[in-house]
């Protein structure tokens, strides 16, 4: 070691304890230097701006912490999406029109049909349905939209007897209603009438009246909205279908009446219902 | 230094307002010294740029709070860096005119003297290269470690101390020819 790295040393030394706050002899203008230089340190600090401000008084809003994915999941989603991409890519015109009317119609179906959907969406897009069914099926109807305004007499004749609307409409005088009508059956006496050619919608809509399931009165309910939506766009039914329906067996009863001469006059068979609203053919 | 420094990062890091505030507290000072000592006239908006930097960031430090004041005066140095950057593209630099900074209130006196003080060590510090003024004011008023400093510029420790060195002797001079008391 020379005398030079000696000197360097204590050089070094002495730089060391003047940075850090140390007297040093030989150096009290430095230290006076570095004093004056720590004391910038203590001045008032300077006012936030007005986002530090917003900042240190409301703070920031908890994070979420991310979700960690794996990557091969969102490789393998990307590599899904670029090959079905690829796919419609390769698709000619024509093929690429067809799938697009189809995903089209899947929505409108699901519009529709599902029941989650809300009713400013539902009833457009069932008109819809009901129009392009009619114009590709010959008439065709698809099935009818749940409504909660249809669904109401439903589940109150429900209520009534306990049953569903078909089972209630068979056993409505065994329960005791007085204004019940003794049928036997809604789906065998609809089974007369879908027999009828005057009749064709309801001869091939077995969906509406046919098939007796519990679903059927209901759907029952909505076609008869449905077809109250028809009067104003085709305007060929008879009264008796646009006139609404306060439950099923009373709109079974009224096909009953209706389907071998179509009436205006409203049917002599009591309502099972002595609260159903009158039809607005009857005033 | 904050005595439960853990305890508060923990709380910053969950975004509560109160620790934002006490980090802030604790390091707003020297931040704002280092920032002046370098000149820029903005000191309020840079050093808030920096903590709102440093506040918004807090997820990706990990450290004591040694680290954690190296963190914050390395967000600082960038700072200072992009503000001379801007300003390098938008308006011409004016000195530093502490007699015209009006921001700060103090007693006249005193605040006479210590503008004095303060124009003198920073004609001082002025006349030092950018890399040795920084190292020094980092040294002094962030009150860094050698191995902090290195970690806040980018440059190793021996760079650091030669920097630091220079420095020094420079400064020692120009007090020798001088000899004009602080």
């Amino acid at each position: 070691m020379t005398g030079f790295d000696d000197y360097e040393g204590m050089r070094s030394q002495d730089d060391e304890r003047l940075l850090t706050g140390h007297p040093v002899p030989g150096d009290g203008a430095l230290v006076d230097l570095f004093d004056s230089l720590r004391a910038m340190a203590q001045e008032p600090a300077p006012a936030p701006t007005a986002e530090l401000a917003a900042l240190l008084e409301a703070g920031l809003p908890p994070r979420v912490a991310p979700v960690p994915f794996p990557v091969l999941v969102g490789r393998a989603v990307r590599q899904r999406a670029s090959a079905a991409s690829r796919w419609v890519g390769g698709l000619g015109l024509a093929g690429k029109v067809v799938l697009g009317a189809g995903i089209a119609m899947a929505g409108v179906t699901g519009a529709a049909t599902i029941p989650a959907v809300p009713d400013v969406v539902q009833q457009p897009a069932h008109t819809v349905l009901v129009d392009v069914g009619r114009v590709f099926g010959g008439g065709v109807e698809p099935a009818p939209a749940p409504s909660s305004s249809t669904t109401a007499p439903h589940r109150d004749d429900t209520r009534r007897t306990g049953l569903p609307d078909d089972v209630a409409g068979e056993t409505a005088g065994a329960v005791g209603d007085p204004g019940a009508e003794p049928t036997t059956s809604a789906g065998s006496a609809d089974a007369k009438d879908g027999r009828d050619a005057s009749r064709p919608e309801q001869g091939r809509s077995p969906a509406v009246a046919g098939t007796g399931s519990p679903a059927v009165a209901g759907q029952g309910t909505s076609t008869e909205r449905t077809s109250s939506g028809d009067r104003t766009s085709s305007g060929d039914r008879s009264s008796s279908d646009q006139a609404p329906a306060t439950s099923s067996n009373e709109w079974m009863t009224r096909k009953q009446d209706a389907a071998p001469a179509p009436s205006p006059e409203p049917s002599s068979t009591p309502s099972p219902r002595p609260d159903a609203s009158p039809s607005p053919s009857e005033h | 230094m904050l005595d439960d420094f853990d305890g508060v990062l923990s709380r910053a890091r969950s975004g509560a307002g109160e620790a934002f505030t006490l980090l802030y507290g604790d390091l707003s000072k020297p931040v704002a010294a280092y920032v002046r000592a370098q000149g820029v006239r903005e000191v309020e908006d840079v050093t808030s740029e920096v903590f709102l930097a440093v506040f918004t960031g807090l997820s990706g430090f990990t450290g004591d709070q040694a680290h954690f004041r190296s963190w914050v005066f390395t967000i600082a140095h960038r700072r200072v860096m992009d503000h001379w950057r801007r300003s390098a593209r938008t308006v011409p630099q004016v000195p530093y005119e502490p007699a015209e900074d009006d921001r700060a209130v103090g007693s006249a006196e005193a605040e006479a003297m210590d503008v004095l003080g303060h124009r003198r060590v920073l004609a001082l510090l002025g006349r030092l290269t950018g890399e040795q003024q920084e190292v020094l004011v980092l040294r002094v008023v962030a009150d860094l470690t050698v191995e902090q400093v290195a970690e806040v510029v980018g440059r190793s420790e021996g760079a650091v101390k030669a920097l630091q060195r220079r420095g020094l002797a420079t400064l020692r001079k120009m007090i020798e020819t001088e000899t004009v008391p602080l």
